[in-house]
This record gives C-alpha cells, structure tokens and sequence, in this order.
C-alpha cells in the first residue's frame, strides 16, 4: 500500500504544478499524505481502480467540500475539515450538508454498508479513519421438523422504526415505521424456513414481525404476529428461531369408504384330465411360443416330421412367415375336447412348402386364418402326399383355403386333400374355397369331401369349393359324401366345377349329402366338364328348395326345412 | 486484493458476532400439555349407501392406519368401525406419512404390527367374502382432504358342481361321498404386495347338498400356478375310485370372480377306474356238485 503512494507522488506532482499555473487566486494548500483506515477494527482499504470514491470532505460548517479516492494523495487547501469514509460511496448524495446528509433503510433490507464517524481533520497532518458497519442482519429461521401444506408461501412483513443512519450524527434515525415485505414459496410446508434481512442497527429500537400464511393462489390461509421486538444491533446477527406451524391445530382429513364392485365376474370352468400327448407328439403348454418350436424343429435334422400337440380350449398363434418355405411333413393336432371344453384355436397364415412333404394336417383345430390365404403358393415347387383337415372348425372367415401359381408344369403336386368331420360357417368366398390354378399343370388327384358344413355367409357368384382341374393330367377322383351344403344368401355360385378336361379319368362320387339354401332356384350344385364316372345317390335337398342346376341327379326333397338344418347345426 | 480480504473479514465478523438475542428464546414453545406431541387429526369417514354394504355382506370394517418410517410400517390405528357410524374421529400426529387400508369380513388379520407383515387370514367356507381397499399412502399436513378407500372383494369363490343331473346322481351307488382337494388355493394373503400363501383347499360333499361344494380363496396370481382337482370317491366311509389323475382347471384365481366348476364326476373319462368295471359283480361262483353213476 504505501509503495503505491510513493509511486503516485509524480503524478500529483505534476497536478499540484498545474494547479499552480492557474490564473485564478491561488490559496495555500497542503497534501494529505499519510491515510489509514480501518474496517470494524480491520486495517481496510478500498481496492484499487474501482469508481467507488470512500472518502468524502467537508467544511467546518458541514458544507460539502468533495469526494476521494483513497488510491492517491490528494491536497486541500489549509483549514479545518471534517472527513469520514464509506464503502458504499454510492449511498451518499452530495453536494447534501453534513448536517443533513442520512443513509436510508434500503426498503428490500438487502443492503448493508459501513461507514465512518465524520471526523475532524487539519490539512496535510496524518489521517486516520475508523469505517464500522452499520447494519446488522435480522434472521428468521423455522425449527418445524413436520409440513403444513395448507399454505405455499411464507409472507414476513417487517416493520422497523428506523428509518435512516444520519451520517453527520453517526447514528440511526427513528420516525413513523418503514414496512418490509418477503416472500418466500416453501414445497416443504414450513419445513427448513429461513429468511436474512438487513436492516440499521440500533441499540435501542427493534424491529416487529408478523407471519402470513399464503396459499398457492396468495390468499391468506394464517397469520401469526410475533410476541415481542427484536433488536438489531449493527454488524451483528439476530436470529429469531421460531415454530412456523402450529401443532395444537387440528387437521381434517375425510375418508371415503364406499363399495367398488358389487357383482361377481363369472366363469365357467370345465377341470379336464391331464393331457394325454400321443406318442410322438411335442406337447406346447398354452402360453408358450408356438411359432419358435415350429421353426427349431423345421430346423432340427434329427427332426423328420414336425408333430405338434395342443390343449384343447387353448389358443394359440403362430405368426405370419412361421409356415412360409416349410421343407418337412407336420401335423398340427388338438386334444379332442372333454366335457365343457372347445376345439384348441390355432391362428396362422401364408403356409408355402418346397420338396417332397409327405403330409400336412390339421386335427380337432378351430382355425383362424389372420388373412385371406391358408396356403398361399408362388412358384414353390412341391409334391404334398396329403393335405387334410380332420375335425376342424373355421368361422366368419373370407378367403380361400388353396390358393397358387406354378412357374412350370408338375412343379406343384398334391396326392390327395381331404376335408372330414369340418366345420366350415358364416363363410365367404370370393374366389373358391380351393381354387387351384389352370395356367400350369398343378395336379390334385384325389379329392375328399365327408361329413363336412359348407355354412355360406356368401359363396360369391364364380366357384364356391372346388375349382382348377382342367389342366390336369392323370386319374382324378372326387368324392363328396355326408356333407351339408347351406346357402344363407341364394348365392348364384357354382359349388364344385369338375371338368377333367385332360385327366385320364375322372370319376366322381356324390352321397348321402344334404343340400338347401335361404333362396331357392339360385346356383350350381355341380358343374361338369369331362368325367369319367358320376355316381350319384342318396342326396336330399330341404323341402321347396331348388337350385338352378344341380349336376347330377337332383337330391331327393326331404320334410326338413331350411331352418330345420340350421337348428340341426346351432345356426 | 484488499477489498476481498476486507470483505471476508467483514463477513467472518458477522459469522463470529452471531449474538442470537432471541434465538435463544423462540416465539412458541410447544404446549407442554399436548400428550406426547400428538395432536389431532380427524378423520371423518363417510360410507357408501347402507344398501350396498348390505349387499355385500359387510356390517362393519376395521381401518388400519400404519405410520411409514424409514424402513418399515408401524401400526398406528386400528379401529372397527360399524357401516351405522357416521362419523369417526382419529388423532394423528402433524406432518407424517401413513398408509391405510379397510377390510371387511376377513376371519383374522395376524402379524398386523408392522404393514411389511400384516396378513389376513379367512375361513375358505365362510359364506361371506372379504372386502379390502388397496392400501392408500397420505401425508397429515393438510395436503390431503379427502382419502378414498374404495372396498372390492379380495377373494374368489369357487362353486363345485357335478355335470350330471340330480337325478343321474340320486341313481348311482359307486358312491356317496367325494372329497375334493383344490390346490394352489390360498386362505392367508399378505396385504403389501398382495402375496398370496398357496395351500390345498379341500371340501367334503355328499347327496344331501347334490355333490356340491363351494369355497373361497384370496386371489393366487402370485404364486404363479394353476389350481388342480383331486377327487376322492368314498362310499359307507371307504374310498372307492379317484379321479384320473389330477384335473386341471387352467385357473390362477383372480379376485372377484366366481368360478363354476363342474365335472361329470360318473365319466369313466374322469375317473381312475371305469365305474362299468366296478360293476361287475363281486359275489363269488356257485358251484352245484351233483353226484351221478355212471
């Protein structure tokens, strides 16, 4: 510090100098050149380049005379002054007489500064000045360990007598009380409560407090004044501790006890013998991924065909692409249904097959296809030993069963496909239930229809069940025996189209089947093109009800009527 | 350098000269009559209509109110209350944590001194269900004005029924009594978290009530496993035939639902021996001797 003012002598030096060149009158003057200062006790001194000027100068009379930095030495022409320093320059508002001079209680009791008692000083002699801080901190602090939510804001309203520091008389200035509000949001219902304010001390004037108690919207919920004052002395902290919650209160809480749900949920439960899985036979417990053990046993070489057991009244599903590419023989076979219990459900789709397979059937199934294609071909080149559905059901379902297209000729053979014991209703075909292509030679041999429910919702106007023969080489049988063939909207379709146009026979068998419809004279039993042998007996169509044409020998009327056969088969 | 070394000594003077004149005497003391810092908080309970508690068998409840603290559950408040009362009032400390369920109807409630613990137990033949609230997590510092404790039935009741007619049982003689054990059951259920204590539920039944048994469990998803039927045939005391096996029902039971279980229990498909080989005559061959001379 006092290297710097010997450094600074040249340049008040020089200034003096140029003082002395004025033409106005000149007075003696003296240089202030020893200053100390300290801070409640503390040698202190402003820091160097800030604009806050400490040190302020008057008259004798308390006039103002100017305002310093402490970082030079300065000169005042000789006479008697009185001298006090700040640390909040900014403060003070000259050019205001000494006597008159106050510091005002900062309205947001945030500020706080220290300043010295004015002084009398002589120019040029030594300087000392004692700076002491003036305002001290009021704190306000909850001890509340428990929450109180009714309230989200704490207002502190703060009334103070002291209403300034008077910088000429070194001391607090009281008049009518100045009010201070704070604010402060609490999540915590009170809990951890703290708030400083800084306020002009004095030893004997204390300040008061009162509580609000707000809630979210800023309404008062409470309030709460306190007991007695506080004083704050200057440079000093007074701490105020303090319940903000009231524990004597009581607290409401209203419970409402009611009923949920009166009725039962029920269920009809049909307990079954433990599952006998047939030898050979992969049992898949309901619930496990079905899909996964078809592709690890297709994958499986020491697998050569795929035999699959499901619980019956269990369903399950086996996702699009599982059956696409399939290079090996499978059946998929459901426990026959105990007392109360269903067919297990099977939903799949898009079957496809390369090389020699020797059989794929569907036992004691419900089978929902997710799509409009059971086996949807294109291009596969295969030869199916037998393709069969055995005691299946499919309901409310549109689409067809058979669908393909060959690159080649004899690149898509199929012996034989039987449908037995099925149970096909509320069906819809638009483009024939096993609608084999003629563009190519994709021989179907051997055709079995037996004891089967052909339910039509709509059985279109083109084929209904069977088509695609014409383009096959070799021996072709049909038989449909046993069967129930129900139109519920006079669809005029063609049920079978059987035109063995290049086969080398083609014999067809018609028994025991029953035929009716919701209106008569509308569609084709059966169509015939080439056949070999047609043999035809025991039919019987519901009394009144007549087809366009029927093909063969028209069945014999029978004494039950269309709603007859529809109770017959819970339709 | 010097304005920061005068400021931290300004504020280490402030820290040192901590003359706390009132902190030392705080405003309000807590009230040195208030019994062990408790204070009321009341607890109003409205009731669903009498009708419907009438309905559902229940005439009275019991609240539990568990006090949450750092690491476990303690009992705060038990208390029956009667579906006449209008009004209950409960003294709960000021700005604590709890959690509270209702039962109805459970035959006992065991290890109830902690929430971790707390278990209800029933009776599987009691006729009436048990109805419990999940249990609801408040605060007591007036953040909650209202808790609800919706009531459903945390049991399943399961009605036993023989598929044949009365009178296809009324004219049997294989038997006259069965004895049906339902595992996988449950009669104890830990009310945090639900956990259900699997045990085997077995009922006797005869002609006089059509070979039919109900009984009630607490819902089972926990343990994870389907219910089994073992049917024992019994007849002048002496078991006769089984059941093939363990029947399988396919059901974990869930709260609330009825079950109507029903078997063919004269099916030779359900039975361990076919009744059609039982049967058969059990007398010995009388064998004549006649003498003759050739």
């Amino acid at each position: 510090m006092k290297t710097f003012f010997k450094l600074s002598l040249v340049a008040v030096a020089a200034l003096a100098s140029l003082a002395s060149c004025k033409e106005e009158e000149v007075y003696p003057s003296s240089i202030t050149r020893e200053l100390s200062m300290t801070l409640d006790g503390e040698p202190w001194n402003i820091y160097y380049g800030t604009s806050n000027l400490p040190l302020f100068v008057y008259n004798d009379n308390g006039d103002y005379y100017a305002n310093y930095s402490t970082s030079f030495r300065f000169s005042l022409p000789d006479g008697n002054y009185k001298v006090l320093a700040t640390n909040q320059a900014d403060y003070l508002t000259p050019p205001t007489n000494l006597n008159d001079q106050i510091i005002e209680q900062d309205i947001e009791a945030k500020k706080t500064f220290a300043i010295s008692d004015p002084v009398d000083y002589t120019a040029g002699t030594s300087m000392s000045l004692a700076l002491k801080t003036r305002t001290g901190m009021l704190r306000l602090r909850a001890l509340d360990t428990k929450a109180d939510k009714s309230y989200s804001i704490v207002h502190a309203i703060i009334t103070t007598p002291v209403v300034a520091y008077h910088v000429g008389q070194a001391g607090p200035v009281t008049g009518d009380p100045i009010r201070i509000d704070r604010y402060k949001e609490t999540a915590g219902g009170g809990v951890g409560y703290t708030e400083d304010m800084y306020f002009i001390g004095c030893e004997t004037d204390g300040v008061n407090v009162t509580i609000e108690y707000l809630d979210a919207d800023s309404n008062v919920v409470n309030t709460k004044p306190f007991a007695d004052s506080f004083i704050v002395k200057p440079n000093e902290l007074t701490e105020v501790s303090f319940n903000l919650n009231n524990t004597d209160e009581p607290v409401i809480v209203d419970y409402d006890v009611y009923i949920g749900q009166l009725n039962w949920r029920e269920n009809d439960i049909f307990p079954s013998v433990k599952v006998d899985v047939p030898a050979g036979y992969t049992y898949v417990e309901p619930g496990t991924n079905l899909g996964k053990i078809f592709t690890e046993q297709m994958a499986d070489p020491s697998v050569d065909e795929i035999k699959i057991f499901l619980k019956a009244g269990a369903s399950y599903t086996i996702a699009d692409k599982i059956l696409e590419g399939c290079t090996k023989p499978f059946i998929f076979m459901g426990q026959k249904p105990g007392y109360g219990q269903q067919l297990a459900t099977l939903q799949m789709v898009n079957i496809t097959m390369e090389g020699n397979i020797s059989e794929i059937r569907f036992e004691n199934l419900t089978i929902k296809p997710t799509k409009d294609r059971i086996f949807n071909l294109r291009n596969q080149k295969f030869h199916v030993g037998t393709i069969a559905f055995v005691n299946c059901a499919i309901n409310n379902w549109s689409g067809s069963i058979w669908a393909n297209t060959a690159a080649a000729d004899n690149e898509q053979i199929v012996d034989n496909v039987i449908m037995d014991n099925c149970r096909l209703t509320q069906l819809t075909t638009s483009t024939c239930l096993w609608n084999n292509t003629t563009r190519r030679i994709a021989p179907i041999y051997n055709w079995k229809f037996t004891n089967t429910l052909f339910h039509g919702r709509n059985f279109g106007t083109r084929n209904a069940i069977m088509s695609g023969l014409s383009n096959i080489t070799g021996d072709i049988s049909v038989l449909v025996e046993g069967c129930t063939f129900i139109d519920t909207r006079g669809a005029d379709c063609v049920y079978f189209d059987i035109d063995g146009a290049k086969a080398a026979s083609t014999a067809v068998t018609v028994r025991n089947n029953v035929v009716t419809g919701a209106k008569t004279g509308t569609g084709t039993w059966f169509k015939f093109g080439k056949t070999t042998s047609i043999d035809a007996s025991g039919n019987t169509r519901t009394k009144g009800f007549e087809m366009k044409a029927w093909g063969v020998d028209a069945p014999a009327e029978s004494d039950k009527t269309y709603n007859d056969i529809l109770s017959q088969f819970n339709l | 350098m010097c304005k920061k070394l005068s400021n931290i000594l300004l504020l280490s003077l402030i820290g040192f000269a901590s003359c706390t004149q009132a902190g030392d005497e705080p405003v309000r003391q807590p009230d040195p009559d208030a019994p062990d810092g408790m204070h009321t908080v009341e607890m109003s309970l409205s009731r669903a209509a009498a009708t419907e508690f009438e309905a559902a068998g229940i005439d009275k409840y019991t609240i539990y109110i568990y006090k949450i603290e750092r690491k476990t559950s303690t009992l705060h408040t038990e208390k029956e209350v009667s579906v006449d009362d209008q009004r209950i009032s409960l003294s709960l400390p000021l700005g604590e944590q709890f959690q509270a369920f209702a039962v109805a109807n459970a035959g006992t409630v065991t290890d109830k001194e902690t929430f971790e613990t707390v278990t209800l137990n029933i009776d599987p033949f009691t006729d009436k269900a048990v109805w419990m609230s999940s249990p609801v997590k408040f605060a007591s510092d007036k953040s909650v004005s209202t808790v609800s404790l919706p009531l459903q039935r945390v049991v399943s009741r399961v009605d036993f029924v023989p598929a044949e007619t009365p009178e296809e049982l009324s004219s049997q003689s294989n038997f006259d009594r069965l004895i049906l054990s339902f595992t996988n059951a449950a009669t104890s259920y830990k009310v945090n978290g639900g956990v259900a204590e699997a045990r085997t539920i077995t009922a006797e039944t005869d002609a006089s009530k059509g070979y039919k048994a109900s009984f009630h469990t607490f819902e089972t998803s926990s343990i994870g496993e389907e219910s089994l039927l073992d049917i024992v045939y019994s007849k002048g005391g002496q078991q006769v035939n089984t059941s093939a096996g363990s029947l399988e029902t396919g059901v974990r039971y869930a709260a609330n639902n009825l079950y109507t279980m029903s078997v063919p229990v004269l099916s030779a498909d359900f039975v361990q021996t076919p009744w059609s080989t039982m049967s058969r005559s059990t007398r010995k061959p009388v064998i004549t001797v006649t003498k003759t001379s050739l």
